[in-house]
């Protein structure tokens, strides 16, 4: 089955998964209609990076099994998908009492009023893995949208084999002190960290 | 899947071609992008400071203004404004360099002369210059010396040409602070106050880039299309040839690539060189052909009928086809991946302006002092070429459609019967209902050539008259839309005017800097007619722009009064109050506004109603004409 699986190495902080996902799920699913949509368009996936961008991690909703927010919601709007590893929220269930944003340890699931449903109410919006695209064989919106390849779309032992050819690397550098593997990216967040600790980079 | 990409087979069929070959083209890159940058597509993103780089978020949670306190509609402002800049330079430059040629050509035994000298007595004595029995050098000495005093004037009105527009603009223009003042001044003052901390109101921002790209029609573009007239000679109506099938198995085959005629003209005459021709048929080949892309090859077809091998998005399929011994570039449009690309076959991508430098390049700097030595050289080294063409890597598709082009003002003038009058009748009368500039770039946003085609052919059937240039007007040729035959899918009265005076339904007119001959006859008209050129019944469209040049053209067909529509979405609806400006509000103001829109056909509908609407006002027809096909005029 696959998954969205990020790499915060790659993860650049430009937002653009963002973007994707807020567009996704509008009412128009066109950038330049969906910035005008009364209900504002909302992002499921969040960009967590402290204040220098020397970390910047894509968080989005792990669709866990068992999962949190599914044993805590009282309405049943959670629920897993049929045939599908995805934990869905039904706005239209939803009685908006928070239990599953207490209970998820991510922080990814949001209350905001619905586009889909307009009964004013605040209700829970989270991650659906773009269910509607993945079941038309095509991949989640922030993982069209990322450019570095810090959110893929795969097979979970293909990420678990994706890592582990980084570490080979990181590995090896351990044991020869090579200084020409240059990973130029993090050498850019070394220099990022230095700046930080120097007071380089004011940070409020 | 290739011909979602094109709709020229010719372009299809290299796009097969390419895939075979593992090499990778524009559309390959456009996918790789995708999605694009959502900030950059709204032009929100700033990077002008190095507080920045800044965003804005379009959804109103996140940061609604850059660090130095900059909202949206600033931003877009401002970098738009940086493109009319750049835009209005490229052009302006390209009239710098024409000039330069000119006084070039007024020395002793210079490999530039001056061919059409009665349009350069006319020119001179338009602009004041004393022509009547002086020495032909000495009047172009004295010309050139007036027109470089435009790139470096300091105030308002000094432009010779604004003598050709009606008052009633030259007073918007004046009311507005809009008259231009010098070339590079306005240009300087743009970039000036996209500086950090500088013009931080919109309407200001926006009414600047006006000012600076009336200083590129009005001057700098119009310079350079008149002095190349007098240079090289005003097109006269001919037919000439367009698309890859120009291309010729046989033939030593040099394309010249970019814009100005200061090279394709010299390479031209190089080609025709007795001693090189004998070197190419030493070396197997029955000739030396020389095929124009882009506008210098608009420049050479316009004067000499050379052929045009094809538009901007076709530049690294002419190389695929194997068989080009030598592409030879000077400035603008010209694509970095050439000389990768020319890499993978035998040819030579040879680059020749100091300004203009690219990776994998050969490059030969044309020197003006001894251009034709250098374009020997060029010429002589592709001819050296030719036996190391790989035979398994050739294939010409055969598309090469013949076009009436060479419509400058003076042709159209002498097709008429020496004058704009009777255009202006039937245009009065109705069987030609208006005249609709269609204008512009490529790009992989949207079909190759399918909403310029679709456009035009939808005006010509209701009886709108088209002028075209540039990349518009080479798809126009490819498609068949330059013969005269063409009148047949025209309307009634268009075919009808078409078939008494022998004139195409679509007029090519030259390059992306002779846009400034439709300046000049819209300004004519007008005064013909004693109105502003906003009441005339003009519109423009720019179906697939991609360039900042195109953003400068926008800038002074808008300011000079003439409803446009763009046809790729610019960089602008991160901000309500730029796009409101632009579509909208302008018009008060400047009596044209722009419209954004997508589809050829709705396209082709805004720009005919608008067409009807002027003749209501103008003319006092007291019902519009009504086409099936037409949306309803709102």
């Amino acid at each position: 089955m696959n998954t969205v699986i990020h790499s915060k190495e790659k993860c650049l902080t430009c937002h653009q998964c963002e973007m994707a996902c807020a567009i996704q799920h509008s009412l128009s699913g066109n950038l330049y209609s969906a910035i005008n949509e009364t209900v504002n368009p909302q992002s499921r996936i969040f960009i967590e990076s402290d204040l220098s961008g020397s970390v910047s991690i894509p968080n989005k909703c792990r669709h866990c099994d068992p999962a949190p927010c599914i044993s805590s919601c009282p309405s049943g709007a959670l629920k897993r998908a049929e045939g599908a590893d995805v934990v869905l929220s039904d706005e239209n269930k939803c009685i908006g009492c928070r239990n599953c944003l207490v209970n998820c340890p991510f922080g990814v699931i949001i209350f905001r009023k619905s586009n889909k449903y307009k009964s004013g109410r605040y209700v829970s919006i989270k991650c659906d893995e773009c269910i509607d695209r993945t079941s038309a064989s095509s991949v989640p919106a922030c993982v069209e949208a990322c450019k570095t390849g810090a959110l893929r779309y795969c097979e979970i032992d293909s990420h678990i084999s994706a890592r582990r050819k980084m570490s080979l690397t990181v590995l090896n550098h351990l044991y020869e002190q090579n200084e020409t593997i240059s990973d130029q990216f993090s050498l850019f967040k070394d220099l990022l960290n230095r700046c930080n600790s120097i007071g380089g980079q004011q940070n409020y | 899947m290739h011909h979602l990409k094109s709709s020229c087979n010719a372009t299809v069929v290299m796009l097969e071609k390419a895939e075979k070959d593992n090499v990778q083209t524009v559309w390959d890159r456009y996918q790789q992008q995708l999605p694009q940058c959502n900030y950059g597509l709204l032009g929100i993103c700033c990077r002008n400071c190095n507080m920045g780089p800044c965003r804005i978020d379009p959804f109103g949670e996140g940061p609604q203004k850059g660090i130095c306190g900059a909202n949206a509609d600033i931003i877009v402002a401002r970098n738009l404004l940086i493109n009319v800049a750049t835009g209005a330079a490229a052009h302006s430059d390209h009239g710098r360099d024409i000039i330069q040629t000119f006084q070039i050509a007024t020395a002793e035994n210079s490999d530039y002369k001056i061919r059409d000298e009665n349009k350069l007595r006319s020119l001179a004595q338009e602009c004041g210059i004393p022509a009547e029995g002086l020495p032909i050098k000495k009047v172009a000495s004295d010309l050139a010396s007036m027109l470089f005093h435009d790139f470096g004037r300091q105030t308002p009105g000094g432009f010779p040409f604004l003598k050709r527009l009606p008052h009633q603009r030259l007073e918007i223009w004046e009311k507005l602070s809009l008259t231009p003042r010098g070339i590079d001044r306005e240009i300087v003052e743009s970039i000036h106050r996209t500086h950090i901390g500088v013009d931080n109101d919109p309407a200001s921002l926006l009414l600047q880039g006006i000012r600076t790209a009336l200083a590129d029609g009005w001057a700098g573009s119009m310079i350079a299309t008149e002095i190349s007239d007098i240079l090289f000679g005003t097109p006269m109506p001919k037919k000439a040839m367009a698309n890859l099938g120009v291309l010729k198995e046989e033939m030593v085959n040099i394309i010249v690539h970019g814009h100005e005629p200061v090279l394709s003209e010299m390479i031209v005459e190089a080609a025709n060189d007795k001693k090189l021709i004998k070197l190419a048929l030493s070396k197997g080949a029955k000739g030396i052909n020389v095929c124009g892309m882009c506008c210098t090859g608009n420049e050479i077809l316009m004067r000499h009928g050379v052929s045009i091998a094809g538009n901007f998005l076709q530049q690294e399929l002419a190389i695929i086809t194997g068989v080009v011994e030598a592409m030879v570039v000077d400035v603008q449009c010209i694509f970095p991946s050439l000389g990768n690309l020319a890499k993978c076959y035998h040819t030579k991508f040879i680059s020749t302006s100091a300004k203009a430098h690219f990776p994998q390049a050969i490059h030969i700097e044309l020197d003006e002092e001894h251009a034709y030595q250098t374009a020997c050289y060029i010429v002589e080294s592709a001819v050296n070429n030719f036996t190391n063409r790989k035979k398994s890597a050739v294939f010409i598709p055969p598309e090469a459609m013949e076009a009436n082009v060479g419509f400058s003002v003076e042709a159209i003038a002498s097709a008429l019967g020496g004058s704009f009058d009777p255009l202006i009748e039937v245009i009065k009368a109705g069987q030609i209902r208006g005249i609709a500039a269609v204008v512009g770039c490529n790009n992989p946003k949207v079909k190759h050539d399918y909403s310029h085609i679709q456009l035009i052919k939808k005006l010509i059937k209701n009886d709108v008259l088209v002028v075209t240039t540039g990349c518009n007007a080479i798809a126009c040729a490819k498609a068949g839309l330059l013969s005269v035959g063409a009148a047949d899918i025209a309307g009634q009265g268009l075919k009808t005017v078409c078939n008494q005076t022998g004139i195409p339904p679509v007029l090519h007119m030259g390059s992306c800097v002779d846009i400034s001959r439709i300046l000049s006859v819209a300004a004519a008209m007008a005064r013909a007619l004693d109105c502003d050129i906003s009441d005339l019944p003009l519109a423009a469209a720019a179906p697939e722009w991609m360039s900042q040049k195109a953003v400068s053209i926008a800038a002074y067909v808008l300011g000079s009064g003439i409803f446009t529509v763009l046809g790729t979405i610019p960089p602008v609806l991160g901000s309500k109050e730029v796009t409101t400006l632009l579509c909208n509000k302008i018009e008060e103001l400047l009596g044209a506004k722009l419209a954004v829109e997508v589809d050829p056909d709705i396209s082709a509908s805004l720009m005919i109603s608008h067409i009807e609407n002027k003749r209501i006002a103008l003319l006092g027809e007291t019902v519009a004409k009504e086409d099936s096909e037409c949306m309803s005029l709102s």
